[in-house]
């Protein structure tokens, strides 16, 4: 049965600072409006003019407002006004330009030692603290770092002794700083290079300290020189910003004797108390994990979805003080999930705080379809750049010898185009079983077809595959996928393959939704590379920088 | 019936001129253009994307005439003052049973001055005016009206003209005893047509029929019909469990909300109860029930427990089938029931969304009890958004609160009858009442005593 729906029209609300302020309807005297959205990060910008006197009191667009744009019951858009810029024609104006509520993950800074295994970050003792130590104390254990020998797994710190004399206490002392962030907890395994047996005259200790003198101190137990595993001591209190671990002896050797003592994964915590994932010595914590923590650090931003990851990262540190984004955006390289910050999603919310989502990527669901027909200013470019038929992949084996085994996969479009393509891929300390499933992921990725790029105009309803026919209002970068089903070249025109079909399927990269003209206009960017390799290759650099 | 053209106050109907050539042009149709969009290169034509609805512009060819020159030149400055923002535009040909009224945003009247007619206190001008596109009745008239005490549907028949009609929708309770301290109204609404026969949106607890885990019906005052429905759910099954399915029909195609009234009784970490939820799943008839992708997921934390809350169920596209709506309680480790039957709902409403929907649900700013508030729509003036008004006053003064922005949705507004290839009457469901804390959606009745009347004022494309 026919029926000829209205066409939906945006509403635009702007809210006195606050959320508990005046509200205004001001849709009734905007011009020009815009909204954009981007992935990552969500709602981008709002852009809209105001033809008034400069001079009157414009409470609707003063700066700290939260705005949102409405479409019947949705909001499609919600954001700060941040910017206003008056100018003169035919007629005084102001110019609004409003932010998405992501911007409050920009506002503070933000530190926190999730877990640091950096063995660079620790060092020697203070000069001031080797003066209150006295003569007694001789700094005989030479600090090293880095992989282990002699069969101990792992990096880990090291103190070498070769002297010892019976009218001193041979030392080995090294601190870490946390960069200002309280330290909660140090985990170490305790392990004995070089000697045979246990002995009761060293004295070995982790401490953590809120100063580089030790003034006081929560203390591990004595581990004297035994092996010993998942040994750990926790802060009593905050304000503990310096570990030390330290080896003493005092016992009645004399002479050239070597000695050896390893602080094998030595990590250490912030004080946050997030559960660990995994087994020790290599746990670590998901991304979701982290970004619930920074993101909880937030005002006015809340967790809305939070997608549970199972990768266990082991390093994870922001010692300099950075926004909030940066260190999601940072963790995010390891698992390329979406993620942005929205208004709310359901017309009962009514809090004014930004609404936080990391999501899985869907690359098989096709959330939004449209014909080409429907589309303006379509401009797609693929290239063979990004699309190899080979891959070298270069390890290094355990004689340390570099070996290269080489993977190949048939592409047509390559092979149509007459070009042979290899990527050179190093993965540095590994095995040949393990380079040739790499290499095997690689051409998974890259060896189907070329990814496509570009951008269209559409202001026509399209097709959502839970909510049916919807105006282009509704688009958002929001980790969507955007297919278009008739834009195959006609020799895949009848493929038969029942699997989701990549090639017309675009992750959707920015929307940006435009109502200055006749009827409004979405304008959509699409992107079809693929960052898995990326995402791989962090993964690599990050587990190679924990083996030395 | 007598020509006529007034303009606020000032009647000018003996000053048109009416002649064939003198270009009276009072509903020019050209204020719309219809926009299309897409890409030639790949089909014929282009798809049909919105109508470009500008101001309607008209054009009253006058004679005007005073006393004197001087009175003439005061005359036209006294129009020029007139023509302001906001006015209302009356126009009747002179064959025409009724007026048509229009909003005036702006005019210019254009005199030509002609020497000899000048000399005799003449002159033919010509009085443009730039008013909003639709003309209408100029009244708003009472549609349906209804003394209720749950969600209700209204039926707006017998609506004019040929663009929605601006609706005016009016809660009134029926006392102020009905206001808690610090209570605040709330009003869900929306509109369908064209409606098919037996179409129904509102289930009470009894009517929500069990979709495989064994309920109960408590009577409770206070409640939809008084009773509400009860389920002994497992607060630690990670599992899915069926609490009930709401049929939907082929016949009723398009976008719903479901709101819901429930509250539950689920214990335990913040954790585990954020990862208890409701999820809502679409169905159809022959489909497997085992296998339908989620659509929305409410979870527990968010509902304060222990209290009947608004509870928003998610947004339902019907693709024009027959099938079920269903909804199922997860529960998490770590939970816990504080309650034999944790989760408890005392109606569902599928508030239709596609044409015109509205929610409020904050409507007060201030403490202040108020015993009604409505919804205006272009009142002789523009647009004046949402008002709170206190009907019988106390301390004898008027509550009037401007809460436009807090209106989650579209102004009302009704489709008329005999819309391009449908007939009858749209429906309007609507649901009201009070919640006791004014900061959140709790300790909401099912059965607030209360009256809705929806009126409407009829617009027109050309002339009524």
């Amino acid at each position: 049965m026919f029926s000829y729906l209205p066409q939906p029209r945006p509403r635009v609300i702007s809210i006195a600072s606050g959320g508990t302020g005046q509200g205004w309807d001001i849709t009734d005297e905007i011009d020009d409006l815009s909204w954009s959205s981007v992935n990552p990060g969500g709602d981008e910008r709002c852009n809209f003019t105001l033809k008034r006197s400069w001079f009157s009191d414009n409470p609707e667009v003063e700066r700290g407002n939260l705005l949102r744009v409405q479409v019947g019951v949705d909001v499609v858009w919600q954001g700060r006004v941040e910017e206003t810029d008056r100018s003169g024609g035919d007629t005084e104006q102001i110019a609004v330009t409003a932010y998405g509520l992501g911007a409050r993950l920009k506002d503070g800074s933000f530190q926190e030692i999730f877990m640091d295994r950096d063995l660079s970050a620790w060092g020697e003792p203070s000069t001031q603290r080797r003066i209150s130590l006295g003569s007694s104390i001789r700094f005989e254990g030479a600090l090293s770092t880095g992989a282990q020998d002699s069969g101990a797994a792992g990096p880990g710190l090291v103190f070498t002794y070769n002297t010892f004399d019976s009218s001193t206490t041979e030392r080995g002392e090294a601190w870490y700083y946390g960069g200002g962030v309280d330290i909660g907890e140090v985990r170490t395994d305790v392990t004995r290079l070089v000697g045979e047996a246990d002995d009761v005259n060293w004295v070995t200790l982790i401490r953590i300290s809120p100063d580089d003198l030790r003034t006081t101190s929560d203390d591990s137990a004595d581990l004297n020189y035994g092996n010993s595993t998942n040994n750990s001591v926790s802060a009593s209190t905050t304000g503990r910003k310096y570990v030390m671990v330290s080896a003493d002896y005092a016992g009645p050797s004399t002479g050239t004797v070597k000695r050896e003592l390893a602080f094998v994964y030595l990590r250490v915590l912030g004080n946050h108390d997030i559960t660990p994932q995994g087994s020790q010595p290599e746990e670590g914590f998901t991304l979701d994990q982290m970004v619930r923590y920074i993101v909880e650090d937030v005002p006015g931003v809340q967790i809305r979805r939070l997608d549970e990851q199972t990768y266990v990262i082991q390093q994870a540190a922001f010692k300099d003080p950075v926004p909030h984004e940066s260190a999601i955006d940072e963790l995010n390289k390891l698992e390329g999930c979406d993620w942005g910050t929205w208004g709310p999603d359901s017309p009962l919310d009514l809090s004014t705080n930004g609404q936080f989502d990391l999501k899985d990527r869907e690359p098989d669901v096709q959330h939004w379809t449209a014909n080409r027909a429907d589309c303006s200013d379509l401009a797609l470019h693929s290239e063979t750049a990004t699309l190899y038929g080979a891959v070298d992949v270069t390890y290094e084996d355990g004689a340390g010898v570099r070996r290269t085994v080489r993977r190949e996969v048939n592409v047509p479009d390559l092979d149509s185009a007459g070009l042979t393509r290899v990527y050179q891929l190093d993965i540095g300390k590994s095995t040949k079983a393990v380079a040739e499933a790499r290499g095997d992921v690689f051409l998974a990725i890259w060896g189907q077809f070329a990814p496509a790029r570009g951008s269209f105009s559409i202001s026509v309803p399209l097709t959502h595959y839970l909510r049916g026919d919807l105006s282009p209002l509704y688009l958002r970068a929001d980790g969507s996928n955007l297919r278009i089903p008739d834009i195959l070249p006609s020799t895949s025109a009848f493929a038969l393959d029942d699997t989701p079909d990549r090639r017309t399927t675009f992750p959707i990269k920015r929307v940006e939704i435009d109502c200055a003209g006749e009827v409004p206009q979405a304008r959509v960017e699409v992107d079809q590379a693929n960052d898995t390799l990326s995402i791989l290759q962090a993964r690599e650099d990050l587990e190679s920088a924990l083996v030395g | 019936m007598a020509l006529t053209l007034k303009v606020g106050n000032r009647d000018l109907s003996e000053s048109l001129r009416v002649a064939h050539d003198d270009g009276l042009d009072p509903a020019n149709p050209t204020y719309t253009e219809p926009e299309f969009s897409g890409s030639p290169a790949f089909a014929d034509g282009q798809a049909f994307a919105g109508d470009a609805v500008n101001n309607r512009q008209g054009a009253f060819p006058l004679l005007l005439q005073a006393s004197t020159v001087d009175a003439l030149y005061q005359l036209i400055r006294e129009i020029n003052l007139e023509l302001v923002s906001g006015v209302v535009v009356e126009y009747r040909s002179g064959s025409a049973s009724q007026s048509t009224f229009f909003v005036l945003e702006r005019g210019r009247l254009e005199p030509k001055y002609e020497h000899w007619l000048d000399n005799s206190a003449k002159t033919r001008a010509t009085l443009n005016l730039w008013m909003r596109p639709y003309g209408n009745t100029g009244t708003s008239r009472l549609l349906a009206s209804a003394a209720i005490t749950a969600p209700t549907l209204l039926t707006a028949t017998g609506v004019q003209g040929d663009v929605d009609a601006e609706g005016t929708l009016r809660v009134q309770f029926a006392s102020s005893a009905q206001f808690k301290s610090n209570g605040a109204p709330f009003v869900i609404y929306g509109t369908k047509y064209p409606v098919a026969s037996g179409w129904s949106p509102i289930y009470t607890a009894s009517q929500l029929a069990s979709a495989g885990f064994t309920a109960t019906t408590v009577g409770a005052s206070g409640r939809m019909a008084s009773v509400y429905r009860a389920w002994n759910v497992s607060p630690t099954s990670t599992l899915p469990e069926w609490l009930y399915r709401i049929p939907i029909r082929r016949q009723d195609p398009g976008r719903y909300r479901a709101i819901g009234l429930m509250r539950h009784f689920i214990g335990g970490g913040t954790i585990s109860r954020q990862q208890s939820h409701l999820s809502v799943y679409l169905v159809e008839e022959t489909a497997n029930v085992e296998l339908p992708p989620v659509l929305h997921t409410a979870p527990v934390s968010e509902i304060l427990a222990s209290s009947w809350n608004l509870v928003d169920l998610g947004e339902i596209t019907n693709p024009r089938v027959n099938g079920y709506v269903y909804v199922a309680y997860t529960g998490a480790s770590g939970a816990s029931a504080l309650a034999t039957y944790p989760v408890q709902f005392d109606g569902v409403a599928l508030v239709p969304i596609d044409r015109n929907a509205g929610i409020m649900i904050n409507s007060l700013r201030s403490t202040k009890k108020a015993d009604a508030w409505k919804f205006e729509l272009s009142a002789p003036s523009k647009m004046v958004g949402v008002r709170a008004a206190s009907i019988t006053a106390e301390a004898a003064s008027q509550i009037i609160d401007d809460v436009a922005d807090q209106l989650r949705g579209d102004y009302p507004a009704i489709a008329p009858v005999g819309s391009p290839g449908a007939s009858g009457a749209a429906q309007m469901l609507v649901w009201a009442g009070i919640k006791s804390v004014a900061s959140d959606l709790s300790n909401v009745r099912g059965n607030e005593p209360l009256t809705v009347d929806l009126s409407v004022r009829e617009r027109f494309t050309y002339l009524r």
